[in-house]
């Protein structure tokens, strides 16, 4: 992203802690408190020094300054200590207060050093090497021109005492100890020492400072790096984050405005707009905005053979204007000028097939976007481009879904509705109410009307096959179906029939009061319709016929049982295929449509029950329907499952 | 005892032949109109005791529209209506919503059986 100072495009969320600040400056701040803990040490170290060169060495120091020194020391430490408590080290607005800090507390022990180094011998005085400690220090915590500065005043202070000492205005503090002979007055000695110290001193703080800044580069490197990589963290959890977000639905107009919203939101910039290709292929309309206001919006179509820049876009570019003033190739330059658009960033929206359109977003800046930006807007683009494709294909679906409803219920009653009348013609001509027939002629009729009815019953049972297949059941009407009614009424229904045959015609219900299934009541009534009808119409005179209804484990399990023709083996695997009718089942009964058991697995299927079909050749058959009853606690359990089953009885193959 | 009126609207003639021969030989009077409009006006002249009603005919008052304007109108809303549909009792009955009226006293699926209808209607016209 943009790094511009003057940027409105609000530090980006994922740069956490302290990897937004330099740690130097936090380093300073604990160094003070460790230099103030040194500091204990230094001033109980000059008293013990002093105390240890005069009692034990017998050095004949001037102990009393000495011990003022040391206690001074201290004393100034304890100011120190309750100045830097007052400082945080948290990071925030800490280094001007800490540097001053530091400065003060480094000047104040250059005296101090300097008083000590007088009352210790002065230029004589050993302790003068302690200047390199201070100096060391002050590279680690100030600036490099701050650790010259006071490797200057520290090699002003010590000439300074030494030449005061040499000319008589301090008096010299000699330790007849350490250094039999007076030095302090010999000007080559004072000269030599003074120019090996400064030239030493001036080397060490120029190595010092010279490694502190490797390292400060080295930091500010770590802590860019750092940046850079929760930055790019931080467009990845985006992108995958639009990613859900976009591929979540199948809505095209959702997908389309989660994909500008969210690219507006992690870039950062003023908008985003998604246009699409129309059909023509000549105009790219707006399909989804985010950010910008509609009086900018209205301005409307880009038109493709007039916009070279829309075309270099198709061609599958990122095409970037850094400047919308100076750009000629905008379409509306006046209207984006007034919306305060001042850059804009395009880049392609490619399908499978071609270009589906583009996506772009708009900034209030010149010269706004990066290279980041504009890789990752191609990444947004060409994962946005798969969700708009799935989209606009499921749309497409819904479409044809739709028409294929459309067609159905135009043939149900374009075909239903003539052979309708002609039922009702010939109905009323049967019945006489046109006036009496002769025999032949009511025969005749009869006849017409038989294979009227035929016809019926196969446009009904092809509609209800197409049905299941466009998914055109109302699978939502479901409702509490007791299959002890529908069972009890189908009985009732084929009685007459199974006595005209002599067929006896047994029903065996359960002793419960009710036995419910989640259902459309006419579509399980269709389901079992179709077995009992078969049963009876299949089995000779003198056979029989059983309904049988049982509660098992969640279930009820439906048995139709006859003493039926049966089914040949080889004819099974064909029983659940449209149209297919047994060739025994043929010769018995010439009318038949073949679909009766397809509708009767689907429905059943649907409803997330089996069928089971066992049967021996001339001895006759048994289909088993289970079907999960309703629970208490959840009516529509009723999910469609693959739960279809044929074995094939006495040969023991089973398929499903 | 004057015969009872019966109104059929239906925009097909080869069912109102038939339906018309059948109520006759059942002794009513009978009167067709062949779209709701037509049917609506008809109503009001001859005040029937009873209307065929077709669901599915062309526009400009389909079965249902004219239906509910029937029920809209406090002289006609208490002759019962018997509605004829080829798919009214099939699966596609959702689509058309006609049992939401009130005035809808029943529905008979095409193809009509002569004496089913008989029996349907005399229960109205007792």
């Amino acid at each position: 992203m943009n790094q511009a100072p003057t940027s409105d495009r609000a530090p980006v969320a994922w740069s956490t802690s302290h990897l937004g600040r330099m740690p130097v400056e936090y380093e300073l701040c604990m160094s003070l408190h460790w230099l103030s803990r040194l500091r204990w040490v230094a001033g109980g170290g000059v008293i013990v020094a002093t105390w240890v060169a005069n009692t034990l060495l017998g050095l004949g120091l001037n102990t009393l300054e000495l011990y003022v020194t040391g206690v001074a020391i201290l004393a100034y430490n304890v100011i120190f200590q309750r100045w830097l408590a007052k400082i945080q080290c948290d990071l925030t607005g800490i280094s001007a207060s800490a540097r001053r800090l530091a400065r003060v507390q480094i000047g104040v022990d250059w005296i101090a050093m300097a008083s000590l180094i007088h009352f210790s011998g002065g230029i004589e005085s050993p302790a003068i090497l302690y200047f390199f400690f201070h100096t060391t220090l002050s590279a680690i915590l100030l600036s490099a021109r701050d650790t010259f500065l006071f490797t200057g005043l520290a090699s002003l202070l010590l000439s300074t005492t030494a030449w005061l000492e040499y000319a008589g205005v301090l008096p010299h503090h000699h330790v007849k100890g350490l250094l039999p002979t007076e030095l302090y007055a010999l000007p080559l000695y004072v000269f030599s020492v003074l120019f090996f110290f400064a030239s030493a001193v001036f080397v060490s703080a120029y190595l010092a400072t010279r490694t502190t800044r490797r390292l400060r580069a080295r930091e500010g490197e770590m802590v860019q790096l750092g940046q850079d990589l929760q930055r790019a963290i931080g467009q990845v959890a985006a992108l995958y984050e639009s990613a859900q977000a976009v591929s979540s639905t199948l809505e095209l107009q959702e997908v389309l405005d989660r994909l500008t919203r969210s690219t507006a939101s992690v870039m950062k910039v003023k908008g985003c707009t998604i246009r699409l290709l129309q059909e023509t292929s000549t105009e790219l309309c707006l399909a989804s905005t985010y950010g910008l206001r509609d009086a900018y919006l209205q301005k409307g179509c880009l038109l493709v053979d007039q916009n070279p820049l829309v075309q270099q876009v198709l061609q599958g570019e990122i095409v970037a204007v850094p400047d919308i003033s100076t750009d000629a190739r905008l379409q509306y330059p006046a209207e984006a000028a007034a919306e305060g658009i001042r850059a804009t960033l395009t880049a392609p929206l490619t399908g499978k097939s071609g270009p589906l359109g583009i996506i772009r977003v708009y900034c209030d800046r010149v010269q706004c976007f990066t290279s980041e930006d504009e890789q990752f807007l191609r990444a947004m683009a060409s994962h946005g481009s798969i969700a708009i494709e799935n989209a606009m294909a499921y749309e497409a679906i819904e479409h044809l879904e739709e028409a294929k409803r459309k067609f159905v219920l135009l043939v149900t009653h374009e075909l239903r509705s003539p052979i309708g009348v002609v039922h009702s013609l010939l109905k009323t001509l049967a019945g006489g109410y046109a006036g009496s027939l002769s025999t032949v002629q009511n025969d005749m009729i009869v006849r017409a009307l038989r294979r009227n009815e035929f016809l019926q019953t196969l446009i009904d049972d092809l509609l209800d096959v197409a049905a299941g297949k466009a998914g055109l059941r109302r699978t939502t009407q479901m409702a509490p179906v007791d299959l002890m009614t529908v069972v009890r009424r189908i009985h009732d229904r084929y009685q007459a029939a199974a006595v005209e045959k002599q067929i006896d015609f047994g029903l065996d219900l359960p002793e419960e009061a009710t036995l419910t299934v989640a259902a459309d009541d006419e579509e399980i009534d269709r389901a079992v319709t179709n077995l009992v009808s078969n049963a009876v119409k299949y089995t000779p005179s003198g056979g029989m016929v059983e309904l049988t209804l049982e509660r098992q484990a969640g279930a009820a399990r439906l048995i139709v049982t006859d003493s039926g023709i049966g089914i040949p083996d080889n004819a099974l695997p064909h029983l659940f295929e449209e149209f297919y009718r047994a060739p025994n089942a043929k010769e018995q009964v010439k009318q038949g449509t073949g679909l009766g058991l397809v509708i009767t697995k689907d429905i059943v299927t649907r409803y997330g029950g089996s069928l089971r079909v066992s049967s021996a050749l001339g001895k006759g058959s048994t289909f088993t329907v289970i079907l999960p009853l309703m629970s208490e606690e959840s009516p529509s359990d009723a999910r469609p499952t693959d739960a279809l089953s044929v074995s094939t009885g006495p040969s023991g193959v089973s398929m499903s | 005892m004057e015969p009872k009126k019966i109104l059929i609207v239906d925009d097909d003639p080869d069912l109102v032949l038939a339906t018309r021969l059948v109520l006759e030989s059942a002794g009513y009077h009978v009167d067709e109109a062949p779209n709701g409009e037509a049917g609506l006006a008809r109503m009001r002249e001859v005040l029937p005791d009873l209307v065929l009603m077709d669901v599915m005919m062309a526009l400009p008052l389909d079965g249902y529209y004219t239906t509910q304007q029937i029920a809209d109108d406090p002289t006609l809303s208490k002759i019962p209506i018997v509605m004829v549909s080829s798919i009214a009792a099939s699966q596609y009955a959702e689509t058309f919503p006609t049992n939401q009226l009130l005035s809808i006293r029943e529905f008979v699926s095409k193809p009509i059986d002569p004496e089913q209808l008989l029996g349907k209607i005399k229960r109205y016209l007792r």
